[in-house]
């Protein structure tokens, strides 16, 4: 008795996180939404190698640098681009919501994806990518946010792999990219013959 | 993949968008020229020469591994150029410059071995919150997949603590923006600075923003390697290894008080190109000594490097004026040939010869007067004696070590800890002053080594006399397997009652010139001078009365090097010193007797003094290199 009893209380404890931690877990991931205002999660990310770029569409130093130096990057890849995805993460969602970023990107290469958001989940991820965001309050009217090193290559797990040192120029960028989705085709490889096989 | 054919332009394009964005800002301002050419025609490799700086700061830093290292090992054993990096530094002409620069010679050496092999980048972050080890290994990432010849390493701190003292050795000052209302922002402000430094860590250029380009410091480069190759002093230091009896620079005052004396000294050249390598110039010659009990500690070579710079360090001196070195001064026999009595900061008297420290490892007293058994605690006496280095206290001895940033790394290598004791500060100096060992004498090769034919008749007959008819060897003495010359026992000469008596002289003789005298009424210097203390030796100590004017036997090696003599240096040669114990020293009621007139002929004088001319350790010349090559501090050229 005393172990259908056990059995029955560790179902309903299960039911019970189900209903409780299954919804928050799957709004946590559309509190993000991309530049077209789709919801967008992380895990869409995987697989690829990914240029990152963290900034804010105001941003009057550093970020457009930054963002025209990825452009150059890209297009030098040519027919590896799509093995790569380029991401723009803005650190100021009140801002920049999906249209602002959507105009904003028009500007630099088009396969560039946006990702703004709800402040806290943008935070959040902002965070994960160790970048801490503190407002600049000397500006003046146009509000602008000091930030760390701002581009980063991630492997296709998600994980950064470099911080791309402001300064460098864009025919590093490209060579480090071109790098790193060659070696992600040799694994594709291994796999895609693998399934072949199987 | 069209990589390499259009990354020109395309790196053009890039820079034009800089500019242009640039001057679209409110902050719009020029880009410096190591963005692009050259900003004037720049020399010959070469053509020009890079004198040092001065020293570069040392001080604890973190690997992208987070191994702890000094700074001084991470900048390795070669050429380094190093920049302090800041990752929210937003000025184009800031850390981006630094970045495109250091990028431009990482770029060359993957063609260019000369650079690859003879440079190292190297780049501090200022921020030690954000940049963590785990955060600069992406930085460093950026070179791993790609252009991996050469290195370029980058560093953090475990705090600001360790950091700033660095940042202070570069002259990094480090400000945070403020708000009109004067509350920090987060920028921080400073002023763009990369070094050049050479493998013995002195600044050789620095660039700021102008002429921070990749050229220059190629050029700059090339010119080092050259320059430095050719170094006259190179064959200086071969000289001082290869020929022990060369002192280097100093004056050899031997004859000096005849008139045919002919100056052997070297021109004082620059000190500072010789590398400081312990291990290959610190000699052992330990024939004739006792073994050294301090041979079996595994940190022993850290422990001598840290004391010799202590040793030569004046910033241990209350003005910064004075170090140990002055008065024991190195190629003059570890005392002051010039002076009979010492002088401490601001010209203050001191009442007794600074001792030799040839072999002082093994003395069992320390001191004219004995009071110190350990070299580790008696350093403390001339750093805190007012008429010496004038410390007010040991704290401020060890407060002043830990603000320059040289030592917690070097205190870290010998000790294993970073923190600045009073013992470890008297271990090391103690550590510096048991390796000035010095045996393998002629008299050594002859005596223990039993070379027959080293000796000459006058010296053997000099030993003869030394053991036999003078008695010295009776105060001096000699073991069955070593020689020590001394029996470090406490002995009244009545040279320190001389002293105490009133003076009955009227005029005092001095030497000119070589073989010139003059002689000079007392009451002139008397005039100039303060009143000449009596000194009481071993009674000071003991309070005993039958211990006054008792002065400790002072050992005989090296002792052709170490004039003047006696424990107020009150005589000048050799010869002279013979002669006062052939008189039968100073007569006073307390006298050793032991101290008897010699009779001893001209012919034995001069034979006892030829002998004692072959005590001179085979190693002197390399311990006196080891000191004189040590650059410490800011010395400039």
């Amino acid at each position: 008795m005393t172990t259908d009893r056990g059995s029955e209380c560790l179902g309903r404890l299960a039911f019970i996180f189900f209903l409780v931690v299954f919804p928050f877990t799957t709004t946590a991931k559309e509190k993000l939404v991309d530049h077209l205002g789709e919801p967008f999660s992380v895990d869409q990310l995987k697989g690829k190698v990914v240029l990152l770029v963290i900034g804010f569409t105001n941003c009057e130093d550093i970020c457009p640098i930054e963002m025209a130096r990825a452009t150059i990057a890209l297009s030098d890849l040519e027919g590896n681009i799509d093995l790569v995805q380029p991401v723009f993460l803005t650190i100021d969602p009140e801002r920049d919501r999906p249209e602002v970023i959507a105009n904003y990107l028009r500007n630099f290469h088009p396969s560039f994806t946006g990702i703004s958001g709800n402040s806290d989940s943008v935070a959040k991820l902002v965070d994960y990518y160790g970048v801490s965001p503190k407002e600049n309050k000397h500006h003046g009217a146009n509000k602008q946010i000091d930030h760390g090193y701002s581009t980063f290559i991630l492997d296709k797990y998600g994980k950064i792999e470099v911080a791309v040192l402001p300064g460098l120029p864009p025919s590093h960028l490209s060579e480090l990219l071109f790098k790193m989705t060659q070696e992600n085709h040799e694994d594709q490889k291994i796999i895609n013959q693998d399934k072949n096989a199987g | 993949m069209v990589l390499k054919t259009s990354s020109f332009v395309k790196s053009s394009l890039f820079l034009c968008l800089i500019i242009s964005l640039q001057v679209g800002t409110a902050a719009g301002q020029k880009l410096a020229p190591g963005y692009g050419d050259t900003p004037f025609l720049l020399p010959d490799p070469g053509s020009y020469s890079l004198p040092s700086i001065g020293t570069a700061g040392d001080g604890m830093v973190l690997t992208d591994s987070g191994e702890t290292v000094s700074l001084h090992s991470a900048l390795g054993e070669n050429y380094a150029l190093l920049s302090f990096m800041y990752a929210s530094c937003a000025d184009v002409n800031g850390c981006p410059l630094t970045a495109y620069v250091f990028y431009q010679l990482k770029r060359n050496m993957q063609v260019d071995s000369i650079i690859a092999d003879n440079l190292k980048l190297v780049s501090l972050s200022f921020d030690p919150a954000r940049d963590t080890p785990n955060v600069i290994q992406k930085y460093a990432a950026n070179f791993t997949i790609t252009d991996s010849k050469g290195s370029w390493d980058f560093l953090t701190s475990s705090s600001e603590t360790e950091l700033i003292p660095i940042l202070e050795a570069y002259n990094q000052d480090v400000q945070r923006k403020r708000f009109i209302n004067g509350s920090n922002t987060e920028e921080l402000i400073h002023i763009l600075r990369v070094f050049l430094i050479d493998p013995k860590k002195r600044i050789r250029n620095i660039y700021s923003v102008p002429y921070l380009h990749s050229e220059i410091i190629y050029r700059d480069l090339l010119t080092l390697l050259k320059n430095d190759e050719i170094s006259p002093e190179k064959s200086r230091e071969e000289m001082f290894l290869t020929q022990p009896t060369q002192l280097g620079p100093g004056d050899v005052r031997k004859g000096y008080e005849n008139k045919n004396f002919k100056s052997q000294s070297n021109p004082l050249k620059r000190k500072n190109n010789l590398t400081h390598s312990p291990k290959t110039t610190r000699i052992q010659s330990n024939l004739g000594l006792p073994p050294h009990r301090l041979d079996r500690d595994l940190k022993l070579e850290e422990k001598i490097y840290l004391g010799r710079r202590l040793f030569l360090d004046r910033r241990l001196s209350l003005n910064n004026t004075m170090s140990c070195a002055m008065c024991h001064i190195p190629e003059q026999g570890f005392t002051s040939n010039e002076l009979a009595t010492s002088v401490g900061i601001e010209g203050r008297t001191v009442t007794r010869n600074a001792p030799s420290l040839y072999n002082i490892g093994f003395s069992p007293k320390l001191f004219h007067d004995g009071r110190e058994d350990s070299l580790s605690q008696q350093v403390w006496s001339p750093l805190l004696d007012k008429n010496e280095m004038g410390n007010p206290s040991v704290g401020y001895v060890i407060n002043r070590i830990r603000s320059i940033p040289d030592y917690p790394p070097l205190f870290f290598s010998a000790f294993g800890d970073s923190k600045i004791s009073m013992e470890a500060i008297g271990d090391a100096l103690a550590a510096y002053q048991n390796s000035l060992n010095s045996g393998n004498s002629l008299f050594d090769r002859w005596y223990f080594g039993k070379e027959a034919d080293v000796f000459q008749p006058n010296q053997k007959r000099g030993f003869a006399l030394f053991v036999g008819k003078a008695g010295c060897a009776s105060c001096h003495v000699l073991g069955k397997e070593n020689a020590l010359f001394s029996d470090y026992k406490m002995r009244n000469t009545g040279v320190g009652y001389l002293r105490s008596i009133p003076h009955k002289q009227k005029k005092q003789t001095v030497q000119l010139a070589p073989g010139i005298f003059t002689e000079v009424d007392y009451g002139i210097i008397k005039s100039v001078s303060g009143p000449i203390k009596p000194d009481l030796g071993l009674y000071a100590i003991t309070q005993n009365p039958e211990d006054r004017w008792k002065f400790r036997t002072p050992t005989l090696r090296n002792i052709a090097l170490t004039s003047p003599y006696m424990h107020n240096g009150s005589i000048s040669t050799l010869k002279e010193v013979v002669e006062f114990y052939n008189d039968g020293g100073i007569s006073n009621p307390l006298l050793d007797p032991l101290i008897q007139p010699l009779n001893l002929n001209q012919q034995e004088i001069s034979d006892l003094t030829s002998f004692l001319d072959t005590l001179t350790g085979s190693n002197v010349g390399a311990l006196v290199a080891e000191a004189t090559n040590e650059v410490v501090g800011d010395v400039g050229i």
